[in-house]
């Protein structure tokens, strides 16, 4: 018997020592719904990130940007549970041959120019003032660009007759003085419409947010998450979420509690489902073209 | 996104397949998947290791567990370590940050689940019914990459590790009765009992694996012999089916089993190979799923359908797996069992050669092997042995019941003059040093000088205290040296008896049995200290001086007194019949015996109780045996007896 627990006690030591593996893991490829998440405004007290944050809901780094023409379709639901819809198109040329620089010398934008007449759907573009806000070592500025082409329609003084047109083809055209026309059809996609739901408690650290939306298919949307400051009642866009239009994304609880609440009263989230295009002419004539869906929701901060 | 998966901890899948409660192996009882209840034939210790090789894509190959049991009488306790039971998840939660250059980075997650050690107890009441509980202790491990906003003057992202350990224990509670030996059920509890720590980070709370409160039965039936059919369902509709099969120290298992959170509807099946040895139990068995394992999975199945078990779920490689098990008997095993014991005798501790020569009590012991066995018996009486007092060995044939007859040695050190009651022991072996069985009994232990009214017992008075009875003898010859040196030889005897007689009847006189209640008998050296004595203890005294000097002497027991019996003494003169003239012309006062030699002798009787002189005692005893033995035909009818003491 003590021959047999000996045997026993060797067997045991030797499978510890040369059976010790363990198995394998199962790894799974990515078929879930994926979320891209993107720090749009690197410094919350600048304004000039929040200037593409506007009714249109766009969030553009100008400095990156050519010419630019854009079409939003857009929706804005108030605390008050109440939607208001616009509509509003863009063209905006610059020149980049006339930089804006910050006092230190980095590149804030370009000067814009107007060469000719812009019409979408047929309707002329007015041309109308482009202002940017920016911090320039502190002191807040105001600049003007140049002018821009504009079409907008809405609650507020909406005195165009142009009206975006979802899961349709908007035309567009462009008569250079002197030169040539250029028209073409811009598509537009279905209409986007959004739901948020908050859940949870910020005390207790699992405050998240659950935001539905009419999911059409395999493409993705944006979702920008923005903020309200509290002082000067403006809307910091934060981060931007590349995700799939699968109509489901639960933001998680991280993403809304660390908010600081003393700078933020309200949360903003912002749909767009948007088809984009763009074309590089040369260095100097690159465009880029937009046509999106917009659905901005405003909720308090719980 | 990850958003919450479904997992539940195990249930009764195990690698050896599902064998019921197995009554030819040990080994699948082991699993306390099916074997919540603890369930085990262990006599002894046992000791199972289960080895395996995972078919992954590559071979991957390690201990899956390591179990030790033990049986103390109807008690068992298990243990049980499963390195092997853990299952590992790789995947990329679905995030991603865009950092400075604009690239694109994901997130990953690597969330472990193990089960680490097991403990089991179970208690069979009888051989049909079996409780006992099992307790399993889980760790899981979330390790996740996240993504985190800081807000300070600046907004970024911060990218980290958040690392999280849960381990929580889980319970059940089974119960095993077998119907009769072809019909077994099994009845258990699922996540009864849970206990332990819960995720305290919110990105893993949905992620703990789930404690569904749940039951399984089993039923197990043996339509014939070799062929067992075996069934177990679970309230979370999964199942397994079984078919063994037997064949002298072989078997063979096949299972199969559906699982609910994995497809086909038969998801696979355990087919195993076993051997059963001496001391040892080899399986080799397999797990085949019906489904490609080899498949990459997307990770959104396992966020939406979650796992059902660790070590049996849509994720689960098939596997090669090798068991053995040790049953190792330090104790041995039962081959024979007591029914009862009857005592058919009280323990007289003078009558030493009554116990060696006939049994005082019989076993009734039952063969509970197949096999014809030798049955070792022995005693012992607390109080009076030391140590156990071997009986001869006997044979019992196989399934059979025997009487086994004890004897036992009344060791000559044993002196209580007090009646008491006493246990005896009594052990039976069949191998080794330790008893099969043994049972206890009370009996009586009479005093040294109690006496069964049998004269024929007396004699063991008379041999007790031979050694006084030696010394007093000759002491009183010695003073008579002179007169016995001038007779002639053959009456030598005849004139010690009588010197004897007369010395013995000057010191004493006749006193009835003190004990009311009881047959008392005094040794000769009480009777001298006492100076007298009833005709039993003088008797005793008269026939232990002369057996002392080596005169051969016998008890006259007559037995024709209603219920007083009498005794006296012949003695042996030597003498032949025509010698007999030298001590008496009156041939009614001596007896003619015939030797073991074949020769005439002249006895004569001697009234023990006649306390005058050699003479008077003579001729008293003469005369009754005359009366009582020869003219009443006393020794013809059996109501005379004569007991030689040697």
């Amino acid at each position: 018997m003590k021959k047999l627990i000996t045997y026993l006690f060797f067997m045991s030591v030797g499978l510890f020592l040369f059976g010790c593996d363990k198995p394998a893991p199962t790894e799974f490829f990515n078929d879930s719904s994926e979320a891209e998440y993107e720090i749009l405004s690197k410094d919350i007290n600048n304004e000039y990130y929040s200037n593409g944050f506007d009714t249109t809901g766009v969030t553009q780094d100008i400095t990156g940007l050519a010419n630019i023409i854009a079409l939003s379709g857009i929706k804005v639901t108030g605390i008050n549970d109440q939607t208001d819809r616009f509509s509003f198109a863009q063209t905006i040329f610059f020149d980049k041959s006339k930089p804006i620089l910050y006092s230190d010398g980095r590149l804030l934008a370009y000067e814009t120019i107007t060469p000719g007449i812009i019409k979408f759907d047929n309707i002329t573009a007015r041309k109308v003032l482009f202002r940017i806000r920016y911090r320039d070592n502190g002191v807040l500025r105001d600049t003007l660009l140049g002018k821009k082409y504009v079409l907008y329609s809405g609650r507020h003084g909406g005195m165009d007759q142009f009206h975006y047109r979802y899961d349709s083809f908007i035309n567009f055209k462009f008569h250079l003085v002197p030169g040539s026309d250029t028209e073409f059809n811009i598509p537009t996609p279905e209409e986007i419409t959004g739901t948020v739901n908050i859940m949870g408690k910020r005390a207790a650290g699992n405050l998240r947010a659950l935001l539905r939306w009419n999911k059409v298919g395999n493409k993705k949307i944006i979702i920008v998450i923005g903020a309200r400051l509290r002082d000067r009642q403006i809307i910091m866009p934060l981060y931007r979420v590349r995700t799939k239009d699968d109509g489901e994304l639960l933001m998680p609880a991280r993403f809304i509690y660390k908010i600081p609440l003393e700078r933020f009263d309200r949360l903003v989230f912002t749909f767009i489902r948007r088809f984009e295009h763009f074309e590089q002419v040369n260095d100097n004539n690159d465009l880029y073209i937009s046509s999106q869906s917009i659905h901005s929701i405003v909720v308090n901060i719980p | 996104m990850i958003t919450s998966i479904n997992i539940f901890s195990q249930s009764s899948f195990g690698f050896n397949g599902y064998w019921g409660l197995s009554p030819n192996y040990n080994t699948p009882l082991y699993s306390f998947e099916s074997n919540p209840s603890n369930y085990s034939h262990l006599k002894d210790w046992g000791f199972s290791f289960v080895y395996g090789v995972e078919f992954s894509g590559k071979l991957n190959s390690n201990i899956y567990s390591i179990s030790l049991s033990k049986t103390l009488g109807s008690h068992n306790l298990s243990a049980r370590f499963t390195p092997g039971y853990q299952k590992e998840f790789l995947f990329n939660t679905g995030e991603s940050i865009i950092v400075e250059d604009s690239t694109s980075q994901s997130l990953t997650a690597d969330f472990t689940y193990k089960e680490l050690f097991g403990l089991g107890y179970s208690y069979k009441f009888s051989d049909d019914l079996n409780v006992g509980f099992t307790f399993r202790f889980f760790n899981q491990n979330f390790n996740q990459e996240i993504v985190t906003p800081v807000f300070d003057d600046t907004l970024y992202l911060v990218r980290e590790s958040i690392n999280e350990d849960v381990n929580f224990w889980k319970g059940d509670l089974g119960v095993n009765y077998m119907l009769n030996n072809n019909l077994s059920l099994t009845a258990a509890s699922v996540n009864l009992l849970n206990f332990g720590e819960k995720a305290s980070n919110p990105d893993f709370k949905d992620f703990e694996i789930k404690r569904e409160i749940g039951a399984l039965i089993g039923i197990g039936w043996m339509p014939a012999e070799p062929i067992g059919v075996n069934l177990i369902y679970e309230t979370s509709s999964s199942f397994q089916a079984s078919l063994n099969a037997y064949a002298s120290n072989f078997g063979f298992g096949l299972t199969i089993f559906h699982d609910k959170l994995q497809l086909p509807y038969i998801a696979g099946m355990v087919p195993s190979v076993s051997y059963k040895g001496d001391i040892f139990e080899l399986f080799i068995s397999g797990v085949k799923y019906f489904s490609d394992r080899k498949v990459k999975h997307g990770v959104s199945s396992f966020l939406n359908k979650g796992i059902s078990n660790v070590i049996n779920n849509p994720y689960s490689f098939d596997k090669v797996l090798l068991t053995v098990s040790f049953n190792i008997n330090t104790v041995a095993e039962k081959a024979v069992k007591f029914i009862d014991v009857e005592i058919v005798k009280d323990i007289y501790p003078t009558f030493t050669g009554n116990y060696i020569n006939y049994p005082y009590a019989y076993g009734t012991v039952v063969n509970l092997t197949g096999e014809y066995i030798t049955v070792k018996p022995s005693s012992k009486i607390e109080g009076v042995n030391e140590g156990k007092i071997q009986s001869p060995i006997s044979a019992i044939a196989p399934y059979d019941t025997a009487r086994i007859p004890f004897y036992i040695i009344i060791p000559e050190s044993y002196k209580s003059e007090k009646t008491s009651l006493s246990y005896a022991d009594f052990y039976v072996e069949t191998k080794g040093d330790e008893p099969d069985d043994q049972f206890q009994k009370a009996l009586l232990v009479n005093s040294v000088n109690s006496w069964d009214g049998r004269v024929s017992n007396l004699r063991y008075f008379i041999r007790k205290d031979i050694d006084f009875s030696m010394n007093h003898a000759k002491e009183i010859l010695s003073k008579h040296k002179s007169e016995l040196d001038t007779l002639p030889n053959v009456l030598e005897i005849f004139y010690e008896a009588r010197i004897l007689f007369n010395d013995f009847v000057s010191r004493l006189v006749y006193i009835s049995d003190p004990r009311a209640t009881g047959e008392y008998v005094q040794f000769p050296n009480q009777t001298f200290e006492l100076k007298g004595g009833d005709c039993d203890d003088l008797s005793v005294g008269y026939s232990s001086l002369l057996e002392s000097i080596g005169i051969q002497t016998a008890l006259v027991d007559y037995k024709t007194n209603g219920t007083v019996r009498h005794v006296n003494v012949l003695f042996n003169t030597k003498l032949s019949p025509d010698q007999a003239s030298l001590i008496t012309n009156n041939d009614t006062k001596y007896f003619i015996r015939e030797s073991l030699e074949g020769k005439d002798e002249v006895w004569l009787p001697v009234e023990t109780t006649s306390l005058t002189d050699f003479e008077t005692a003579w001729s008293d005893g003469a005369d009754k045996f005359n009366k009582e033995a020869i003219s009443n035909l006393g020794i013809a009818t059996g109501k005379v007896e004569i007991i030689d003491v040697y």
